[in-house]
């Protein structure tokens, strides 16, 4: 079963760890603007929204790629890179709606989220539980069971008084 | 690599900016943060300055370990000649300045001089400048911090000064983001004497982690060790407040400018009632805990509230109401005051309007009753502002009794000029010894052993604290006892030393909890992360290479034995509230005077508490001032 | 909010730990029924009021403010 990156922005706490593992893990040092994620925030009205690639299964940046460097790997849910194959033309940057797609200034190659080939390192240390890697047929699942969580307690105080 | 970071020396009256590497035998002998700082304040100094002059540094610097995995390594610390005490000034502040100035290349900036007009200092990716700030002069530390957004960037971190600081209160404090306060000290109003509003960074360069792969491991464990104590979810879910429910509970927080040691009835203001205005918690860089809360009142929105907020306009001023707590930690974030400070210092007003040696002619009319919300709030802005009573006020508790004059010295609760913060130490000789002896002032976040509360058993107390110097005395698990004391207080300041040396929360380490990280995680973190290979112990003889030389600034300032104790009340005043073990208590002067004596001693400091010569050699800090950087 | 707690080696010990809270005034442990919202400490018979930081983890929140005069 494929697996998604789950973002919950009302459980993020805005502490960015995630974008720095993830440059570790891909190049070794602790830099942002280097990683694959980053966490969008809006720091005077309290609202923080991890940002990541979202493996589309129509991805805007494989259909304009004219080397067709990007390819969408059915078996992991990804949508990956080849660096053989890629010239850098940065179309793909102009392309992705998301911002999924980055410039690594160090390398001036592109760089997007690989799922760290299926152990993503940003969701294993997000404490808060704002990125989880999930089945992709659990997700909604699990937003629907947080809503009605919610919803229980609400109803719990009506029916006790 | 963090040991590559840059020092850089920035001297505003000639426009000259420099920058040098940091020496690795510097670095092996300081680590950096808060210790560097200290050697940086103490040979780039003269005694005798006025610390609201062009002689005095300012110093702004990221640990050694801050942007690393190492748990929470997010804080800020700077460093300047105090204008509230004239002895060492020192604050600490999390979120996310110090990662974004690694970022930018740099660890250490040491400001020097005086601007002509205001200014801002722009620090990008190993480029610094000093750029026009009258713009921003007169905004309050969160449209500071837009306007240079919007100008530079939404992702620049932004160090600011509000109007507290421009109008040199003598509290004033500087900030980042909504709450991330470097307060105690009053550092905010040596910016505002130097005409700098605000220090903005942006990074994107590397940091290199040594051994990668060990670091994202051994920091996952730590932290999943950290995130699963009880602690740091009781942290998670009520943030700083919830030490109110120990403390008041017990009879251990100061009410009335000392006058008793519980707030009665406080059900209003405890902790739990944040839930009611908070949607969410926040957390600085790289944090597990998230110990402040997203919360909105009057339909404003801001950050925190803290323990200390309950304490400044809950219990200390006589208020009982939530809103006042939450609002009264806005307005001290927006106009840039230490909310410690100015909380005891309307405190002391309150005392001294009861006893009719502040009357209304005085304060223009403002009623300062005990529990008065309107007043609390008004007040605060007058001290801000430098209006009224609030001039006076914004002094400072030694300035402001020589203006006040009559006997209103006598009812000021201070250490060496720096009012104490909101708690009762009476019933707690070990708290009592750490405020007393701190040296910036009345503290609790430089030596207080926090843990000593917790009545742990004496093995308990032995594993934490005979690690990796062993006490050759007995410990006691009552915190009302002397025995043993000193050496706990000696411990926690190398704790919180060696951690404010690499950057990382206190929160994290042996200071609210026994079971969180000590000198061997730090050594562990300095070697996966940076390669320097250092012991625990070797860790430790830094921390206390560094103590030394903030004890030696003091020294040369004049300060001795005689400014390391408390007002005449804690001896004289027993407390009044509070559960049958702590009412009644006062602090006994001859086993105090002893547990000086011994604190001096286990310090290798003479009976005045300055370090004797042979101290001075085995720390290799005989030839201060040495000027390596 | 969900959270990723420690799965720590300690944790048979520290199911048996559910609802411990220690009393403030004699510094014994006991521990609280769930969901319970008062506590009368049974070796000094000081009366608590109770939180509960999740389904786990009680804290004391108070004595009883209306019993404490002097």
């Amino acid at each position: 079963m494929q697996k998604v990156i789950l973002v919950e922005h009302d459980k993020c706490t805005g502490c960015r760890l995630c974008e720095m593992v993830c440059s570790v893990k891909h190049e070794g040092v602790s830099n942002p603007s280097r990683a694959r994620i980053h966490v969008i925030k809006w720091f005077m009205e309290g609202f923080d929204m991890p940002m990541v690639c979202q493996q589309c299964l129509e991805a805007p940046c494989i259909a304009v790629c004219p080397k067709d460097a990007l390819s969408r790997d059915e078996e992991l849910g990804v949508v990956s890179l080849d660096y053989d194959l890629c010239i850098g033309c940065k179309m793909c940057v102009t392309a992705c709606p998301f911002g999924g797609m980055g410039i690594d200034t160090v390398t001036n190659k592109v760089i997007k989220c690989d799922l760290c080939d299926g152990d993503p390192q940003c969701v294993r240390f997000c404490f808060p539980g704002a990125l989880e890697y999930v089945d992709a047929n659990a997700v909604n699942l699990r937003k629907k069971r947080d809503a009605a969580s919610k919803l229980a307690e609400l109803m719990s105080k009506v029916a006790a008084a | 690599m963090a040991l590559n970071r840059k020092i850089a020396y920035i001297n505003l009256s000639t426009g000259e900016i420099e920058t040098k590497p940091i020496p690795l035998e510097v670095r092996k002998k300081f680590i950096g943060g808060r210790g560097l700082d200290m050697y940086l304040l103490y040979n780039h100094t003269e005694p005798g300055i006025d610390a609201l002059g062009p002689d005095n540094v300012a110093i702004v610097s990221a640990g050694l370990l801050s942007a690393t995995l190492s748990s929470a390594s997010a804080r800020t610390h700077m460093a300047a000649k105090s204008p509230l005490t004239g002895a060492v000034g020192s604050t600490n502040m999390g979120g996310f300045f110090a990662p974004e100035m690694t970022w930018a290349g740099f660890h250490h900036l040491v400001v020097k001089g005086k601007a002509e007009e205001p200014v801002y200092i722009w620090v990008n990716d190993g480029n610094i400048e000093i750029r026009d700030g009258s713009h921003l002069w007169g905004l309050s530390t969160r449209d500071t911090q837009n306007a240079l957004k919007q100008e530079l960037g939404e992702e620049v971190q932004v160090l600011c000064i509000g109007p507290a600081g421009e109008n040199l209160v003598r509290y004033a404090n500087v900030m980042n983001g909504m709450k991330n306060a470097g307060g105690r000290s009053g550092l905010g109003a040596v910016l505002g004497s130097k005409n700098v509003k605000a220090i903005a960074a942006r990074g994107t360069m590397d940091v290199e982690i040594r051994y990668p792969d060990e670091a994202l491991e051994y920091d996952y464990e730590v932290m999943q060790h950290i995130s699963g104590t009880k602690f740091a979810q009781i942290m998670g879910k009520y943030g700083t407040m919830f030490i109110q429910s120990v403390t008041n509970s017990t009879g251990l927080v100061r009410t009335q400018n000392f006058q008793h040691n519980q707030l009665l009835d406080a059900e209003p203001i405890e902790c739990e009632h944040i839930e009611e205005y908070s949607f969410g918690t926040v957390g600085c860089f790289g944090c597990v805990i998230h110990c402040r809360h997203r919360y909105i009142v009057d339909g404003i929105y801001d950050e925190g509230p803290e323990y200390t907020a309950q304490g400044a306009f809950g219990w200390e001023v006589g208020c009982n109401n939530f809103e006042t707590v939450l609002m009264g930690n806005h307005l001290v974030n927006h106009y840039g005051v230490d909310i410690l400070e100015i909380g005891s210092m309307m405190a002391w007003a309150m005392e001294l309007y009861e006893k009719g040696i502040i009357t209304d002619k005085d304060t223009g009319g403002l009623k300062l009753e005990w529990g008065n919300d309107e007043a609390v709030l008004e007040l605060i802005r007058q001290i801000s502002f430098r209006e009224g009573i609030g001039d006076i006020l914004a002094e400072g508790p030694l300035r402001a009794a020589a203006k006040i004059g009559k006997d209103s010295l006598k009812y000021n609760i201070h250490v060496k000029g720096m009012s104490n913060l909101h708690s009762d130490e009476r019933p707690s000789p070990a708290l009592a010894l750490g405020i007393a002896t701190g040296t910036r002032g009345s503290d609790h976040l430089r030596s207080r052993p926090a843990i000593d509360l917790y009545h742990l058993p004496v093995f308990l107390l032995e594993k934490v604290y005979n690690n990796p110097v062993e006490y050759k005395g007995k410990y006691t698990s009552d915190y009302r006892d002397y025995e043993g004391k000193p050496w706990q207080v000696l411990w926690q300041e190398m704790m919180y030393m060696a951690i404010d040396l690499v950057g990382v929360c206190k929160y994290h380490c042996v200071f609210l909890s026994p079971n969180l990280m000590n000198f061997d995680h730090i050594s562990k973190f300095l070697h996966y992360n940076t390669g320097l290979e250092m012991s625990p112990r070797d860790v430790w003889e830094v921390a206390e290479r560094c103590y030394n030389i903030e004890r030696l600034f003091n020294i040369r300032e004049g300060f001795g034995r005689k400014d390391d104790t408390l007002v005449d009340r804690y001896f004289d005043e027993p407390t009044t509230r509070g559960l049958d073990i702590v009412r009644g208590r006062t602090i006994d002067r001859e086993k105090f005077k002893g547990m000086i004596d011994e604190y001096y001693e286990l310090h290798g400091w003479d009976e005045n508490g300055v370090p004797t010569p042979e101290t001075l050699e085995r720390l290799g800090l005989d030839e201060e001032p040495s000027h390596m950087l | 909010m969900a959270k990723k707690t420690a799965k720590t080696k300690g944790s048979e010990k520290a199911d048996s730990r559910i609802g411990q809270v220690r009393c403030l005034n004699c510094f014994e442990r006991y521990r609280v029924p769930p969901k319970a919202e008062k506590f009368t400490c049974p070796s000094c018979g000081w009366e608590w009021r109770v939180s509960w930081v999740n389904p786990k983890l009680a804290k004391i929140r108070g004595p009883m403010w209306d019993r404490i005069r002097f």
